[in-house]
């Protein structure tokens, strides 16, 4: 055994210990948000005035194209199964990519948010969640615990939310007779894991940000998140 | 013996004391002596949840008589509006309402005046908003959003 330790290198820090290590390090520093975990093979967009941006770390500037190409559009096509890019070439001739996604819609997405778990510390989560026991109703946080999600209908504009874990909030409205999904509201504070539904604060956390908003300031948030339509995989369903 | 004698003892804690910093120590307090017997009453206590990576949230708490720990609030509340978060402090019936603006020079938030304020706030300088002191508010704050 000890051959083997050998072998692989020194003992490196664990991510639990890293997050730990980050926390310290955003209390000394007075950044109250607190500073965001790396995970290997993401990477991590970050609020543009967030003054830490991890970026140097990641492979993806490595990876982008060389040349000049412009996306002057993009959009998921049901049919095709694929979304699909329309882009400008430098002598100013668009064409059409069509980017096929394996596994089902967002197989993918799925996957990749499960990676992102070892970014948080399960007592985080436990807090964020006792935090959202006291500002929601009993039963509401019983749906929460079981299922991942629960209803809140706001009282200005009577539209009807579905807070969901790991997932974007769905906006939904029944003026016309029948419930029916406007969008899905998406929305990370400070940061997220590119390609997947994670963000950088625990999950619940990030239903806490959206309720917070939805409450306090409800046409700031539909301003502040991206919709995506029903039929985006990006919506999460 | 003085009336502050017990508080002042290195190792006395009063019932109410909540942690800060993750150090104990007694919070001011209103001494009053009601024939022979010793009443303490909690002092009002400021509170900020920031929501944060890697905590869940962090909890800032802050009394009213105690002169740094609100120079530090202060601070970190300055900072933080400076820096584009966002500020909510809870009101009626669960609601939440966005403070507007932060007057240092008095420790009170401006928030817009409606039927969900908390009963503490008071007529505000600033037209059409109400004034709630900083250790009366219970405040949610949200970093800024990087979309999504």
């Amino acid at each position: 055994m000890p051959e083997v330790t050998e072998k692989i290198g020194p003992k490196l820090p664990t991510y639990d210990q890293c997050v730990r290590g980050l926390r310290s390090l955003a209390r000394e520093r007075s950044e109250w948000a607190g500073l965001p975990m790396i995970v290997e093979g993401f990477k991590l967009r970050l609020e543009p005035r967030f003054p830490y941006q991890f970026n140097v770390c990641s492979n993806a500037d490595v990876n982008e194209s060389p040349n000049n190409d412009e996306v002057v559009n993009s959009w998921w096509c049901d049919t095709l199964m694929a979304e699909v890019f329309v882009v400008r070439t430098n002598g100013g001739k668009p064409y059409a990519l069509k980017r096929f996604v394996r596994g089902g819609r967002n197989g993918k997405t799925l996957i990749d948010t499960l990676a992102c778990a070892f970014a948080w510390l399960p007592e985080a989560e436990s807090k964020a969640m006792s935090k959202l026991a006291a500002m929601i109703t009993p039963h509401a946080m019983r749906t929460y615990c079981m299922t991942g999600m629960f209803l809140e209908s706001s009282q200005r504009s009577k539209v009807t939310y579905l807070f969901r874990r790991l997932r974007p909030t769905l906006a939904l409205s029944g003026a016309t007779g029948k419930m029916r999904i406007l969008c899905a509201l998406c929305l990370h504070p400070i940061g997220y894991y590119d390609g997947t539904h994670a963000g950088v604060m625990v999950p619940t956390d990030e239903v806490l940000a959206h309720l917070t908003w939805m409450r306090g300031d409800e046409k700031k948030f539909w301003a502040q998140a991206n919709q995506h339509a029903p039929n985006d995989p990006n919506a999460g369903l | 013996m003085p009336k502050d004698y017990l508080w002042r003892q290195p190792n006395f804690l009063p019932p109410w004391t909540e942690t800060y910093s993750e150090i104990k120590r007694p919070c001011c307090a209103l001494w009053r002596d009601d024939g022979g017997g010793i009443t303490f009453f909690k002092t009002m206590t400021g509170k900020l949840d920031i929501l944060s990576c890697g905590d869940g949230h962090l909890e800032i708490k802050f009394h009213e008589n105690d002169v740094i720990e609100c120079a530090r609030a202060k601070r970190i509340i300055q900072d933080m509006l400076k820096r584009g978060y966002a500020l909510f402090v809870h009101g009626k019936d669960d609601a939440l309402i966005r403070v507007k603006k932060f007057m240092a020079d008095k420790n009170v938030y401006i928030i817009a005046d409606g039927p969900t304020i908390p009963p503490e706030t008071e007529p505000a300088p600033v037209k059409g908003g109400r004034a709630l002191k900083i250790h009366k508010a219970k405040a949610t704050v949200v970093g800024r959003s990087a979309g999504g």
